[in-house]
């Protein structure tokens, strides 16, 4: 099954792999932080590592920490359900940066030549992001997976432990292990309904909230250095205040993108520019045309356009039924 | 009641008795909340999609999301999204949720243990927000076909539970906090529907249960349903056991405390009788205190452990209110023999008007009840909520116990108020008084005001830790604290319960007659100076070792 989804889910699972497996890296290790890992290097090894074990043992991988090793080894299915996660992500990345100069897209190019050469290679806001938002396209996807039951290697977060998990799960239950964007949903069930009973649990929420929250973050991210002798990262200037775990950090200033391919230390960044794309004439933000089109100007577009109205909405096969009307359309595109 | 124990209890044997009481109390908290889970526990279940080929299918055909075990069952084939079943010329009624529970964990089958006492299940519907639309409060008719099958290990196939057609309203809202507001549309992304009631078990009795639900867009009857769902991505059930932990827990306390409370009940009732007189209401209360605590201390839910019992909820209320009612009744009583307002009552028809409120409540709240969880003996799907005249009709019911609840509560207060008034006048009047006459009196302000402070202190407990549970539990609690292992919600239980069986308990023992006929110990005792000894005038001929104890002791002293 080799086509060109395909191979776009291979390259999303490779880098959300290790970004899956990285972050989760325990700060107290001697190796120097995942964060000044050179990327490119790491995609590198891991592409001809991928290729190496196709149809082998994962232990045979080298660049894989243990955890990763682990995660490799278990299941297709687990790979599958990363790999789809990851396009969630990347999705989901693209209708949050719908209206800047980076939108989100990554370069065309096999999986080599992404990992030689690409935006990847800055350490910079934009990768913090992906980073982000692919590893939590990875753990949403598993959970929703344990939520199904289709997977059979998720876990119970019961403290109480007993022998067997069938044991366990007589005892305390098991719910399952969920983090990050979560609404609380409690229900009481006492004697007539009445609330000396009540029981809440963790609801998991659309990948869309997980969208904003990462992106609140990405516009809070801060700048900073690496400390080598307290192995820590500070802010680079004195009066911003130091970022928490939950935040969002970057080392590098972003690149230029406003113009197609720009190098970066003599390495193709494989950035398409903001040439062509659409712009809002009235806007004040980030998405208007005086901003995304880096002060070029714009040329505006009148076409004709079908498209739906009157739209009935019906939960069914046909899910929406709509006219079709025809109006006139004002484009702006950046020159 | 004349001379009960605890005023002739000495201060020492008070305090001891006290220490037992505090420490069975403590045992009570502690085995609750050390090394014990949550009452409750929840499954939650994202469902599956599964597609059904058969365009009319039969409805007898179960879709299984996922293989349990050696048992090569036939899956149902599954949609990722519902728009994959866009282009195939389906109709709605082919798009079946499924769910199996329990799910799969570490590699493990797991299966459900009788254990678990009872299954709930509740629906959270996921629709997506559409701009278009532009719509922020969405209400509609959610109709379901809803099939819900068990299955035993060592059976090979799934077998009917139950089945029904079922319609709920869901209501969902957009969530619009201010950052959303300033965004714009782009934020906005699905709905934040209320969960929906689904169905309610009153024992799992099998290994395995899987859940069927269709949305038809038109029923059997060419009726319209579902249309204006708009775009439904996901349903998800969430299932709500009992812990097996606690439940093993609870039912230990109920086995050991019912030998103690039938058995204090008898010595009790013993005492009574061999005062060679016809028992007083208050007497007889007690007793009836006694029995009903004793009903509810039975580990009846021993039985779903071997017999398929749905009905155990239904018992389960009934002996609890059973239990209120007399609990209630006991305390009017109570106060009302101790009015010292010279009118000969000690018959409960003298009470009849202030027991009709409890008797109200109780009964609406029977009926209420009867009809929610005894239609779901027929339905699990049913439920009294549903429909508009069934949700007035439970409505109203829970009024009029609540309206009942409150009279009988001003009744207690009027009375408690004038048994006070009472007590001061009587207290300033107590001097004059001839010392028979006026230990007569102390005893009896000395036995009103010990029980209104142990009854008091009981409730409040019970009040204030309800409020903490209730509190804590709705609060994010996982997040950091791991190292705090008490479980607070079965502590509460446990220690509730173990406090009203304490209290029982205690009134068991300290208001039943005295043994003043035995009078060596009290002698002694009394030669030693430590008690303070109340003795009572005797109010019937056949109540004299009283008097002669007196006597006795006055002829010591």
């Amino acid at each position: 099954m080799i086509n060109s989804k395909w191979e776009f889910t291979t390259a999303s699972l490779i880098f959300c792999v290790v970004v899956f497996g990285q972050t989760s890296l325990s700060s107290a290790t001697s190796e120097p932080p995942w964060w000044l890992h050179n990327s490119p290097r790491v995609f590198r090894h891991i592409a001809q590592d991928q290729q190496k074990a196709q149809g082998q043992n994962c232990k045979n991988r080298t660049l894989l920490n243990d955890r990763d090793k682990a995660l490799c080894a278990m299941s297709q299915d687990i790979q599958k359900i990363v790999a789809a996660g990851a396009q969630v992500a990347f999705g989901e990345c693209q209708h949050q940066f719908k209206m800047r100069r980076w939108n989100c897209t990554i370069p065309e190019l096999d999986v080599q030549e992404l990992l030689n050469s690409s935006i990847l290679a800055i350490n910079s806001r934009e990768k913090a992001y992906l980073y982000s938002i692919c590893s939590a396209g990875a753990a949403y996807a598993i959970s929703r997976a344990c939520a199904k039951g289709v997977l059979p290697l998720c876990s119970c977060d019961e403290r109480i432990r007993r022998t067997s998990t069938n044991g366990l799960f007589e005892w305390g239950g098991c719910s399952e292990v969920l983090q990050g964007q979560m609404q609380l949903i409690c229900k009481c069930h006492g004697v007539s309904g009445a609330c000396t009973t009540k029981v809440c649990w963790k609801k998991m929420r659309n990948f869309r909230a997980v969208g904003n929250a990462l992106f609140d973050k990405f516009e809070g991210a801060t700048l900073v250095r690496y400390k080598m002798q307290k192995n820590r990262l500070r802010p680079t200037e004195k009066y911003i205040k130091k970022p928490t775990k939950r935040d969002l950090v970057y080392l590098q200033q972003s690149p230029d993108y406003c113009n197609y391919n720009k190098t970066y230390f003599f390495r193709s960044l494989g950035i398409s520019g903001t040439s062509g794309r659409e712009c809002n004439k009235t806007s004040l933000g980030t998405d208007g045309c005086e901003i995304l089109c880096c002060g070029r100007g714009y040329k505006t577009l009148v076409r004709e356009i079908q498209e739906k109205c009157d739209c009935n909405f019906s939960w069914d096969v046909t899910r929406v039924v709509c006219k079709w009307c025809i109006r006139m359309l004002e484009e702006y595109h950046c020159n | 009641m004349v001379g009960a124990v605890v005023e002739n209890l000495s201060g020492r044997k008070l305090a001891v008795l006290g220490g037992l009481l505090v420490t069975a109390q403590v045992t009570c908290f502690l085995l609750g909340g050390i090394r014990t889970p949550a009452p409750s526990g929840t499954i939650q279940s994202l469902t599956t999609k599964c597609l059904d080929p058969v365009k009319d299918g039969s409805h007898d055909t179960w879709f299984i999301p996922w293989p349990t075990d050696r048992f090569g069952e036939t899956l149902c084939e599954r949609l990722e999204h519902i728009d994959e079943a866009l282009g195939r010329n389906v109709t709605a009624r082919q798009i079946v949720f499924a769910s199996k529970l329990p799910h799969r964990k570490e590699n493990a089958t797991l299966d459900f243990s009788r254990w678990q006492q009872n299954l709930i299940g509740v629906l959270q519907v996921d629709v997506e927000y559409e701009p278009e639309r532009n719509m922020a409060v969405l209400q509609v008719e959610l109709t379901m076909d809803l099939r819900l099958g068990y299955r035993n290990k060592r059976d090979s196939e799934w077998h009917l539970l139950a089945e029904s057609t079922e319609t709920r309203t869901l209501r969902c809202s957009v969530e619009n906090s201010q950052k959303e507001e300033v965004m714009g549309l782009k934020r906005r992304h699905a709905y934040d529907c209320d969960m929906i009631p689904l169905f309610e078990l009153g024992n799992i009795h099998h290994d395995f249960y899987l859940l069927n639900i269709r949305l038809p867009s038109e029923l059997m009857d060419g009726r319209k349903v579902n249309q204006n769902l708009g775009r439904l991505s996901d349903l998800t059930l969430t299932v709500i056991h009992g812990n097996g932990g606690f439940v093993k827990k609870w039912l230990a306390m109920k086995s050991a405390f019912l030998p103690i409370v039938s058995a204090a009940a008898a010595w009790f009732w013993a005492r009574v009788l061999k005062l060679h007189r016809a028992p007083s209401l208050l007497e007889s209360m007690l007793l009836a205190l006694g029995v009903a605590l004793s009903v509810l201390n039975v580990p009846l839910e021993l039985l779903s452990l071997v017999f398929d019992t749905p009905w155990m909820p239904l018992v389960s209320d009934m002996r609890q209110g059973l239990f209120y009612a007399t609990l209630l009744s006991f305390w009017l009583v109570f106060a009302g023999e101790h009015l010292m307002d010279d009118v000969e009552r000690n018959k409960l028809s003298e009470y009849r008007k202030n027991l009709l409120s409890v008797g109200l409540g109780c009964l609406s709240l029977f009926v209420f009840d009867m009809c929610e969880r005894g239609t779901q003996l027929r339905n699990p799907f049913q439920s009294i909520w549903r429909t508009r005249v069934g949700a007035n009709c439970a409505l109203a019911f829970i009024v009029m116990a609540a309206i009942s609840a409150i009279v009988y509560f001003v009744f207690l207060s009027y009375l408690i108020l004038k048994v006070f008034l009472n007590i001061s006048s009587k207290r300033s009047a107590l001097p004059a008084m001839s010392s028979l006459r006026r230990m007569h009196y102390e005893g009896i302000i000395y036995r009103f005001k010990f029980l209104m402070l142990f009854t008091l202190l009981c409730a409040a407990m019970t009040v204030v830790s309800f409020i903490i549970g209730q509190v804590s539990e709705g609060e994010w609690k996982w997040e950091d604290d791991a190292q705090i292992d008490i479980q607070y919600t079965s502590a509460f239980f446990t220690g509730v319960y173990g406090m009203w069986n304490i209290y029982v308990l205690s009134l068991l023992a300290l208001y039943a007659p005295s043994h003043k006929r035995w009078p060596q110990e009290s002698d002694t005792l009394s030669v030693s100076g430590e008690q303070l000894e109340f003795s009572r005038l005797p109010t019937e001929p056949t109540d004299a070792p009283g008097l002669q104890d007196l006597l006795q002791k006055q002829s010591l002293d």
